[in-house]
């Protein structure tokens, strides 16, 4: 298999973790390491917080797949490597927010589909009947 | 205060250093077994354990683990020291949470690589435990002596690090198949 199979191969096949995405969502302008945690940490409102360790393989792999590259190098204070996103990356950017959609999309069809089908059906037992009523006599009780 | 422990399991290591550190006692120096402690704030420092990405694939000597090490720091995390394959870090838990890796995928990676090592060492002891093994009953038919019960001794201590190994790729494969869940 040539080497451009093999990444096309990976292109499609590859449902992006939330690291990757939240990684290529902040390389959409140049940024290093730890503005990349703190940017994610910002996006999701503190809830997904990277770990260095994480971060640094996922950079590592996305660097391979040629999805971002090396923007600078301050070699003077302290080696701060910046990345930014290539035109490949953004491509996998935009396939991934369409999944992304279609999953939303079905979600909330299937399930609004299902709400209304149970508010539908009227096929009841009987138990359920009364169940039904004793709330609602519970209800009234506490509103009452 | 000096202490020797020895320790396979990186977890229970990483738990160990956390449970000195919160009676007052941060790590700073490891050398073959030997834990180097100063005195520190109860609990003012979360440590982690670590074996870096590119461990394997990178020759210990070309000091590649540089990279990775300056990485971590830059996030605010502060590198201890390095024992082979094996990087300590610390962060003041002052400074919020320590976790190095937060998904799944990055943990089943680690211990991926844990695994390798292992299995890795654990086959280099196989040949050493046999050999002694051998000598020992080579030995024990010819002469005997003192001269015997040394290598004995050496067959032991190779067969012992040869399970430990072995015992360790079975935890790894265990974590693995937990985190998969």
């Amino acid at each position: 298999m040539e080497v451009w199979e093999v990444i096309v191969l990976a292109e499609k096949q590859m449902v992006m973790t939330e690291a990757f995405y939240y990684i290529l969502l902040s390389l959409n302008t140049p940024n290093h390491g730890y503005g990349i945690i703190q940017n994610t940490i910002e996006l999701t409102d503190g809830r997904l917080e990277l770990g260095a360790g994480t971060l640094y393989g996922a950079i590592n792999t996305l660097l391979d797949r040629g999805w971002i590259r090396l923007y600078s190098e301050d070699k003077q204070s302290r080696k701060k490597k910046q990345y930014i996103i290539t035109e490949q990356g953004k491509r996998a950017l935009g396939q991934e927010i369409e999944r992304l959609e279609e999953l939303l999309e079905n979600g909330r069809r299937v399930l609004h589909q299902g709400c209304v089908k149970l508010e539908g059906t009227n096929v009841r037992t009987g138990e359920e009947k009364e169940k039904e009523a004793g709330e609602d006599e519970e209800v009234q009780v506490i509103f009452g | 205060m000096k202490k020797f422990r020895l320790y396979l399991d990186k977890d229970k290591e990483e738990e160990w250093l956390n449970e000195m550190s919160r009676q007052g006692w941060a790590m700073t120096e490891f050398f073959a077994g030997l834990y180097i402690f100063t005195p520190c704030e109860p609990g003012q420092y979360i440590y982690r354990v670590d074996m870096w990405k590119d461990a394997l694939h990178a020759p210990a000597w070309r000091n590649d683990y540089q990279k990775y090490v300056e990485f971590v720091e830059e996030t605010g995390a502060e590198y201890v020291c390095r024992w082979g394959f094996w990087l300590i870090f610390r962060k003041e838990s002052a400074k919020g949470e320590f976790a190095l890796y937060t998904d799944t995928e990055s943990q089943i990676a680690l211990y991926r690589r844990i695994r390798w090592l292992f299995l890795f060492v654990g086959i280099l002891e196989l040949s050493p435990a046999f050999l002694n093994t051998m000598n020992v009953f080579h030995f024990w038919e010819s002469t005997g002596g003192s001269f015997m019960y040394i290598i004995l001794f050496v067959a032991f201590i190779c067969w012992f690090l040869t399970a430990g190994c072995f015992l360790m790729v079975l935890k790894c494969t265990d974590k693995i198949q937990r985190l998969r869940m």
